[in-house]
């Protein structure tokens, strides 16, 4: 029998803290008695926590840590192809990988997630336009279900169960391997390009017209700035390295600083933010550099444990997608009534988005993103982040559950049209739903 | 490099000392009841480490089939190293009423090390070369109301594995004795409380490594569990049996 510890738990924003019986299987064969115990009423994988709301979060149930399944299991060095188990971080695979000459094919914005939950969440890089989610990049997975039998899902086999389990939000059951191709890559370093955007006008035509030029893109937003202001940003275009320098694929330096413990609320507020904004603007203006390809895509990742700068009331990190056509007229909407209810944001991140794919409750789809991060001070946040999604709705775009803590079930629906079809995969592989997590529960997932 | 016997290469501790060696350039034989997972282990080893590595089947209740962990030389080349991992904490509480739970943390913990102890005492003695290493506990230091069952068993183990150094003293092959402190397993998951006495198996592991590696017969991993149990050993008896630990 494997034991659990009852602690408290929450999403990398550490708010809404939930009470949960927490397992570590070591094994495939232990994840597997999970499922029979008496004593669970419901389970749910659970990666590195690297989700924000309450998406891998099942309080009252059992949140089962698939971390130590972080093995790999095969590796052609000819195709790139690696199978892996689920709990690999794409840390690990960037540190095994990446001397080698392999990078990932698509990669968010932090490298301390598992692969699980990459898929879980059909997660996207700054090279979504070109590339796609992560799913473009695996091939297939094996899926353990409720009833403890383990399927390969592929675009072949059993697509509908593939699909439903990229950005299905870990409630089809238990990814333990995945098959995933790397690409090659003779450097570690990155050519990267910073432009200086007027204001968010000016910002989205600038992705359009640099599109086809640069791999990469993202824009840090200074959401301090209003008027004619509104919006201004710096981009940062990026291409692998042309000139393969020897002695550059190496991984970069371990984590330079560690915020040791959670500091005061309010230690982001606006001064602090401002300040910290205009040094960025005045360094980042514009030029162009070699980078090393950790700092590019992984800046956050410089500070282990940045989320406890926003002390222990934690904070809420807002994305969402809006077409071509609406992401001027709504993010500018959105952009207004934060800075109406002054909610500085101390992120911004804007970022352009290629071609829905075919996960039934994945994120990406054309047009552009912003993602924000806001303090978190209760109800207050809250009403002001569902006013935001009305306008998030009436401008045909969607919230990003990996981030999500505060969607209401009826938007929710409106945002994921495909929803039905899920539900109808779920109830046939987990008709008692015994994978639930609290975020499940709160958008009623599993209710018709 | 030579190769290393991991027997009970599933438990956390014997997992990251198979990533300590493999680092080594060490090949390796991974033993165990659950060999599904062991290949799992194995392949993430070669791929990561260009090291050889073979799965063999381990139950530490089969006395009769232990010798073949000895026989089935993998890439037909000795073994130069034993290490043995497996364990079993049980219940102290149904140990106390129940003899077959108490035979059961006996059996894992001490009849079985005696049964694969020796068989790997005699290959390497056979060969005059080699090492071979137990995980022992402080546990075994002094019997405590809530495991004395586990901890007599590693005290067994302990007095066994220093009559077994003796007996080797004048051969080429050296017995270790690892007395470890409390690290993050599946042993401890949800019995102890995570903070700065328990240690990760990934430390643990590289201290076990390099302790056989520089010569030693017994020492503790991590260090400082010598002076803690130097000071719970120095607590007279008519006081410590009263004591809750
Ligand atoms: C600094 C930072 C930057 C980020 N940047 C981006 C970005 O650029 N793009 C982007 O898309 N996201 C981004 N994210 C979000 C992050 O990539 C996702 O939340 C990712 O899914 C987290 O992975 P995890 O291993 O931490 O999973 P968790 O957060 O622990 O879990 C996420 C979901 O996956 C499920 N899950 C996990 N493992 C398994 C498994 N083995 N089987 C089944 N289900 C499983 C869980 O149930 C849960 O629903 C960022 C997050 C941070 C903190
Ligand atoms: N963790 C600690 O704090 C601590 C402290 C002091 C000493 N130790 C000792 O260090 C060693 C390793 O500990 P650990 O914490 O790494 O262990 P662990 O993770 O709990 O693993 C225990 C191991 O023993 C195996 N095992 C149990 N019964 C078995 C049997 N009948 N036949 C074959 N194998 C059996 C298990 O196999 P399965 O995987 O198949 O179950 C597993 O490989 C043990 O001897 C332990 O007593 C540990």
């Amino acid at each position: 029998m494997l034991r659990s510890v009852t602690a408290e738990i929450s999403g990398w924003g550490n708010h809404s803290r939930q009470t949960s019986e927490i397992y570590r299987p070591e094994s495939a064969t232990e994840t597997e008695q999970l499922l029979t115990y008496d004593r669970i009423s419901s389970l749910l994988a659970r990666g590195l926590g690297r989700s924000y709301g309450d998406s891998a979060v099942n309080g009252d149930g059992a949140t089962v840590l698939l971390t130590h399944l972080n093995r790999f299991l095969s590796f052609d060095p000819e195709t790139g192809v690696l199978e892996c188990e689920a709990g690999v971080s794409l840390a690990h695979i960037l540190q095994t990988f990446l001397p080698r000459g392999f990078f990932l094919p698509v990669t968010p914005g932090t490298k301390h997630v598992t692969v699980g939950g990459a898929v879980a969440n059909d997660v996207h890089g700054k090279n979504h336009h070109r590339d796609g989610a992560f799913s473009n990049c695996i091939i297939s997975f094996r899926l353990m279900l409720a009833s403890g039998e383990i399927l390969t899902c592929s675009r072949e086999s059993h697509p509908y169960l593939f699909w439903a389990t990229v950005g299905g939000i870990g409630l089809t059951g238990f990814i333990l391997t995945v098959r995933l191709r790397l690409v090659r890559i003779h450097s570690a370093l990155f050519s990267v390009k910073y432009l200086r955007a007027r204001n968010l006008d000016e910002a989205l035509e600038m992705f359009t017209t640099t599109e086809k030029e640069y791999q990469y893109s993202v824009a840090w937003i200074d959401c301090l700035k209003g008027g004619r202001s509104l919006g201004r940003s710096v981009l940062m275009l990026g291409n692998p390295a042309p000139d393969p320098a020897p002695e550059t694929l190496k991984p970069s330096r371990n984590p330079f600083l560690r915020i040791p413990f959670y500091l005061p609320a309010g230690t982001l507020n606006s001064a602090t933010i401002g300040a910290f904004n205009e040094v960025y603007f005045r360094r980042h203006g514009s030029g162009q550099r070699l980078v090393h390809l950790e700092s590019f895509f992984y800046p956050l990742d410089a500070i282990l444990d940045w989320n406890r700068m926003y002390g222990r009331s934690g904070f809420v990190q807002y994305q969402v997608v809006l077409p071509p056509e609406t992401s001027l007229r709504g993010m500018t909407r959105i952009l207004e009534m934060l800075s109406a209810a002054r909610a500085s944001s101390f992120l911004a991140v804007l970022k352009s988005l290629g071609p829905e794919g075919q996960g039934l409750l994945s994120f990406p789809k054309r047009g552009f993103t912003l993602a924000l991060d806001l303090p978190f001070r209760g109800p207050e946040v809250e009403a002001l982040l569902n006013r935001l999604d009305g306008v998030v709705l009436e401008n045909g775009g969607r919230v990003y559950l990996a981030k999500d803590s505060v969607l209401k079930r009826d938007v929710f629906r409106e945002m994921y049209p495909r929803l039905g079809q899920f539900q109808e995969i779920k109830s046939h592989v987990d008709p008692n739903h015994l994978f639930s997590s609290s975020m499940a529960r709160r958008l009623g997932i599993m209710e018709a | 490099m030579g190769s290393v016997l991991i027997v009970g290469a599933t438990s956390g501790i014997a997992r990251a000392i198979a990533v300590s060696f493999a680092r080594r350039k060490w090949d390796l034989v991974l033993a165990g009841r659950d060999t599904a997972d062991l290949k799992c282990l194995a392949a993430d080893l070669a791929i990561r480490f260009g090291v050889r590595t073979a799965v063999r089947a381990f139950e530490a209740d089969a006395y009769e089939s232990h010798h073949l962990l000895f026989e089935d030389e993998p890439w037909g080349v000795s073994l130069t190293g034993v290490i043995v991992c497996h364990g079993y904490m049980g219940s102290q509480n149904e140990a106390e009423s129940s003899i077959k739970e108490a035979r059961k943390v006996i059996d894992v913990n001490y009849s079985s090390y005696v049964s694969v102890l020796h068989l790997a005492a005699s290959y390497l003695g056979e060969r005059d070369a080699g090492f071979i290493c137990a995980l022992a506990s402080v546990a075994a230091l002094r019997g405590r109301q809530s495991n004395y069952m586990y901890g007599s068993a590693k005290a067994a183990l302990v007095t066994f594995l220093q009559g077994l150094r003796s007996r080797m003293a004048r051969s080429q092959v050296r017995v270790v004795t690892v007395l470890l402190g409390v690290v993050d397993t599946k042993m401890t998951y949800g019995v102890v409380r995570p903070g700065p006495l328990v240690a990760t198996p990934e430390r643990v592991a590289e201290r076990v490594v390099r302790g056989i590696q520089s010569g030693r017969d017994v020492f503790y991993v991590p260090g400082f569990w010598y002076w803690i149990m130097l000071g719970i050993r120095m607590i007279p008896e008519r006081v410590f049996k009263y004591m809750r630990l």
